[in-house]
């Protein structure tokens, strides 16, 4: 604290100096506007105050103001001699000049802090319990100034703000350690104070100073060789982040979206580009863990006779049937390099499609649950519709004078929406119109149970019908050339296209009938029913497939591969019907618009069909992963071609959307979809793996009895070597039926601890609540008590401490609301607050003589 | 940055870096942006403290096209530039940007939200603040009746101590809640 300590104590400013030292020039920087100061430094004033009247100053609260320029950052260009006089300054100025002003303009509730967020922040970075270390030894430094330095220390009141957060910073031992984790937090720190470059500048040249210093102090050879470490780790990461910044995909494609039509339509493009990333890692354990060993070991078991004719590119059958394609042509033998390197293909095949799964496990469910977490949970403590949507309506980032237009239509028709939303909640339906209503619901449900059913049918019909066929075909290779062969084999998945094509148009048209309250709800159940219908025609596919045909081991070499080839097909007639009905639906359209007829419009961008539809295709291609191991790059071919085809699509084409588009919920109900069908796909391929006999003749698990033998036998070998032999144990203790039950068990504790635990925060949020409104209204009366009584008393000290009480309340009240996620911390540094100011009180009471007054 | 001259020092740039949610990429290209607004005033190199002397007119930076859709540009400016006059330093320019990128926490984004929609600057929502902003989104299209109502609305749901306007703690904690606030309160550069 060598700042505080070189002469700026407060001592300069009490007694006859004070007069002598504010008589300098007015500092030549300062903003024209006020604010007062920050409410962390307020708190810290108002101990200060109580100080420095127990030394019989006669200066109000009302008057402890700073200049400061409009947007909170202090001006003061350095801090060191000239910022002290031009501080002392301000401090007479505005403290001796007596200037009397509303007493709510002090409030701390009013103070946007330069240092109470970016401590928020800082906080908000550390875990729990460093937080609760660092509220603690704030708290120990609070009481050091109350106890040890009895003589109180004024200076902090109108000292410079930079200085202050400076100070605060190098005051905290967990940001001034010597580790780059505490360095980081430091930048964290610095970065995060809501005030000008300059300020920021000064305050990280100082700390930077100070670290520097402490640095000097201790330096031990491990410590040298740790922050070298740590600085060539740290080189590296930024090094990274500055590629990050070269390579983060269609970057100027998603700004120029944005531009032209806000969020909405950008949640589409982001979404489509986590999937191409997501299916990368995909593509890359197949790659190089089971294609290229193949590649490398190049058995050539069946010599590849039939000829390309460029038609198989659709079909993915014919010549494709004998490559690397799909699983029939992997080897099941060990590969052996040099005699002691071994490649068993079997566990290969296993591991690197089961370590994709559990990646993506990973991956989906961490992001689902932080979206979870944010848009739902965190959004239902606090029910605001107006002040979330007028707040939140405008995209900054729009740059077209169409899209601006068009926002600012769709923003008042909302607010107009809305308006009528909350008259209309107070009228009732009269019993026959719910009656109508009820049974129109119930006809449009069975209409649409209909349609999914006799579109199931027909799959499974056309499935069952063209089985033998496409079998026959596929056993005399030679057929497959020809176009007649090609629509046999294309039947399916074009019919399957064309149901996933027009039906959610027969959905919306059902939506619109039912007449919900809410054109949000209608949303929600039109993407239900579609993506209900996609993954009924999903589990009929996977039904067929495993049922019937891994049951025809003696009409079809290898089922696995027939699987792969039908997935193939079907991954690649959606990508072409999707990009015809892009051309169509919105290339051709807008150019009829054009044309002919001007009032139909450009067409409207359906954010929710288009991502549906992307995510089916995510579902077909985790399927097919398992079957044929190169299908991931297709997929990705095809995630990158349709990234381009819709942006100019989009840009050329369509219009936004009128209505508005809640992108982050939207988002987390995609990825609960996503989610959902990652669990089908998971769940199919374990089934496969777990249930199926695979077939005989073909691929790296012929000859087992099912695809997890091998790991079983891999566990077989390892039990007759002694040192490994425990690893059999443990799998069968982990496989055994008690263990399974002991961990449902623990786990279904643990739901029901945490949702008992949740409940009660919710009960202690709402209490919270209750209190900060009741301390409002106690705020508001105080402040009115004070200002009737205020210009009788002007100059004597009895005011002050009332503008100082009723302030409490509000600060430690409104604490507790803004840090939900320790709501029950709070009311206890609350209590130690109030603590600490009575202790104040009294103590100024006893040195100034004066009985409190009973107000 | 070549042959060329270089603008900004090493230590500049590592400032810049810690002061700023940006790397030295974006850096030197929000320099960039920043010099093409006015190009023949604006030096090449900003070597000798240039970056928080010089200042471009608020009626250059208004012609961005990150800014000009923007109902608040002219708030947005005023809260950046460091005298409130809407003329930008490269500092407040980079400053700006930074607090609407990506990186930037929901607090930050939240002070300065709070900054642009409190017209008046004296730190509360009042009544009127809340009326420039809706006239603003708006293009004044809401009756004097309807921008009423929504302001009665925004303060039942908002106003916790019934004093008619919103404090930045209120605001706060209605808008760190709001799942969209951190997409719509950026900008990409």
């Amino acid at each position: 604290m060598a700042y505080q300590n070189r002469g700026y104590h407060h001592d300069s400013y009490s007694g006859d100096d004070y007069e002598h030292d504010y008589a300098q020039p007015d500092y030549p920087q300062h903003g024209p506007a006020v604010e007062s100061i920050p409410m962390g430094h307020m708190n810290q004033g108002y101990e200060d105050d109580y100080d420095r009247r127990s030394r019989g100053d006669r200066h109000t609260v009302n008057d402890v103001r700073v200049d400061v320029d409009r947007r909170g950052s202090y001006t003061d260009a350095d801090y060191d001699d000239d910022d002290e006089e031009y501080w002392r300054n301000r401090y007479r100025e505005e403290y001796g000049g007596g200037r009397g002003g509303n007493i709510a303009d002090q409030l701390p509730s009013k103070r946007i802090g330069t240092l109470g967020r970016s401590y928020a922040h800082v906080a908000a970075s550390m875990s729990e319990d460093q937080v609760l270390r660092k509220r603690s030894s704030m708290r120990r430094r609070k009481s050091r100034h109350q106890t040890v330095r009895a003589g109180p220390s004024a200076h902090e009141a109108v000292m410079s703000p930079t200085a202050y957060i400076a100070d605060e910073i190098i005051a905290d031992e967990d940001l001034m350690e010597d580790t780059e984790a505490a360095r980081l937090r430091r930048e964290e720190a610095i970065k995060g104070m809501a005030s000008g470059m300059s300020a920021k500048r000064k305050v990280r040249d100082r700390v930077e100073r100070e670290s520097n210093k402490r640095k000097m102090k201790k330096v031990g050879t491990c410590t040298i060789w740790c922050s070298n470490l740590t600085y060539a780790w740290r080189h590296f990461l930024s090094k990274i982040a500055e590629l990050r910044y070269i390579f983060v995909l269609w970057r100027s494609h998603l700004k120029k979206i944005e531009g032209f039509f806000g969020t909405g339509i950008l949640s589409y493009f982001i979404f489509l580009k986590t999937l191409f990333l997501l299916n990368v890692p995909l593509f890359v354990l197949s790659f190089c863990f089971i294609t290229i060993p193949q590649l490398v070991y190049q058995p050539s078991p069946t010599v590849n006779n039939a000829s390309f004719t460029g038609i198989e590119l659709l079909t993915g059958a014919g010549w494709f049937e004998n490559t690397e394609l799909y699983y029939g042509y992997y080897t099941n033998t060990t590969i052996v390099m040099n005699p002691p390197l071994q490649y068993n293909m079997q566990l290969a095949y296993l591991c690197a499609g089961g370590g994709y799964f559990l990646l993506c496990l990973i991956i989906l469910v961490h992001r689902m649950s932080k979206s979870f977490r944010t848009n739902y949970v965190e959004a239902s403590f606090v029910k605001s519709q107006f002040v979330a949507k007028i707040f939140t309506c405008w995209d900054f980032g729009i740059t077209e004078k169409e899209a601006a237009k068009l926002r600012h239509k769709s923003v008042y028709t909302e607010i107009v929406e809305l308006l009528a939303e909350t008259h209309k909640q107070a009228q009732e339906l009269t019993g026959g119109q719910r009656c109508c209503r009820v049974l129109t619901r119930l006809c449009t449900w069975l209409l649409y149970f209909a349609m999914l059913g006799g579109s199931c049918y027909l799959v499974f019909f056309i499935a069952e019908r063209l089985n033998q066929d496409i079998i026959k075909l596929i056993s005399d290779n030679l057929a497959a050339g020809s176009a007649t062969t090609a629509l046999t084999l294309l039947v399916m998945p074009l019919c399957i296209s064309a149901i996933n094509f027009l039906l959610p148009f027969a959905f919306s048209i059902l939506g619109s009938l039912e007449k919900y309250k809410y054109p949000r709800h209608e949303l929600y159940i039109s993407i239900f029913r579609t993506i209900l219908l996609k993954w009924a025609i999903l589990g009929v596919l996977l039904w067929f497939w495993f049922n019937k045909i891994s049951r025809s081991s003696s009409d079809l070499a290898c089922w696995e591969t027939y699987v792969g080839q039908e997935i193939y097909r079907l991954v690649l007639v959606d990508f072409v019907f999707l990009l015809l009905t892009t051309f169509i639906s919105e290339f051709i359209r807008n150019l009829f618009t054009q044309c002919c007829c001007k009032n139909l419009g450009k067409p409207e961008f359906d954010i929710a069909r288009n991502v549906l539809d992307l995510i089916y295709a995510q579902g077909l291609c985790w399927l097919g992963a398992f079957f044929s191991p190169l299908l991931p790059v297709i997929c990705m071919f095809k995630l990158f071609v349709f990234f381009y085809v819709k942006r100019i699509s989009v840009v050329m084409n369509c219009r936004a959307s009128s209505k508005a588009w809640r992108a982050a919920q939207a988002t987390t109900i995609f990825l609960s979809i996503l989610l959902l069908t990652f669990f089908i796909a998971l769940a199919a391929v374990g089934y496969s793996i777990f249930a199926i006999k695979p077939s005989e003749d073909c691929g790296p698990f012929r000859g087992l009895a099912n695809s997890y033998q091998s790991v079983l036998n891999l566990l077989e070998t390892w039990q007759g070597q002694a040192n490994l032999s425990w690893i059999k144990t443990v799998v069968d203790i982990i496989g055994s039926g008690y263990c399974r039950a002991f961990v449902l068990c623990i786990l279904c504790l643990l739901v029901y601890y945490y949702a008992k635990v949740s409940a009660s925060h919710k009960i202690l949020v709402e209490r919270l609540k209750h209190q900060i409104s009741e301390e409002g209204k106690d705020k508001q009366f105080l402040l009115k008590m004070l200002q009737d009584a205020s210009p009788k008393k002007t100059g004597s000290q009895n005011p002050d401490r009332k503008s100082a009480s009723p302030q409490r309340p509000t600060s430690s009240g409104a604490t507790p609301a803004n840090q939900t996620g320790s709501p029950a911390k709070s009311p206890d540094q609350g209590g130690k607050d109030a603590f600490a100011m009575a202790m104040a009180a009294r103590q100024q009471h006893e040195a100034v003589g004066v009985p409190p007054k009973d107000y | 940055m070549g042959n060329k001259q270089a603008a900004f020092t090493e230590s500049q740039l590592e400032q810049y870096q810690d002061c700023t949610f940006f790397t030295r990429k974006e850096i030197l290209r929000i320099f960039r942006r920043y010099r093409d607004l006015d190009s023949d005033h604006i030096p090449k190199s900003y070597t000798r403290g240039e970056a928080s002397r010089i200042k471009v007119p608020f009626e250059y930076i208004e012609k961005m096209p990150e800014l000009k859709e923007n109902p608040f540009r002219r708030r947005i400016c005023e809260v950046f530039s460091e005298d409130g006059s809407g003329n930008m330093t490269f500092d407040d320019f980079l400053d700006m940007f930074s607090v609407f990128s990506e990186q930037a926490p929901q607090d930050i984004k939240a002070v300065y939200a709070f900054k642009i929609y409190d017209a008046d600057g004296d730190q509360f929502l009042s009544k009127s603040d809340l009326g420039k902003v809706l006239s603003c989104l708006t293009r004044d299209e809401l009756t004097q009746e309807e921008m009423n109502t929504v302001v009665e609305k925004i303060l039942e749901e908002a106003d916790l101590d019934d004093d008619s306007q919103l404090s930045y703690m209120e605001f706060e904690h209605v808008i760190s809640r709001a799942p969209d606030f951190l997409n719509t309160f950026h900008i990409r550069i």
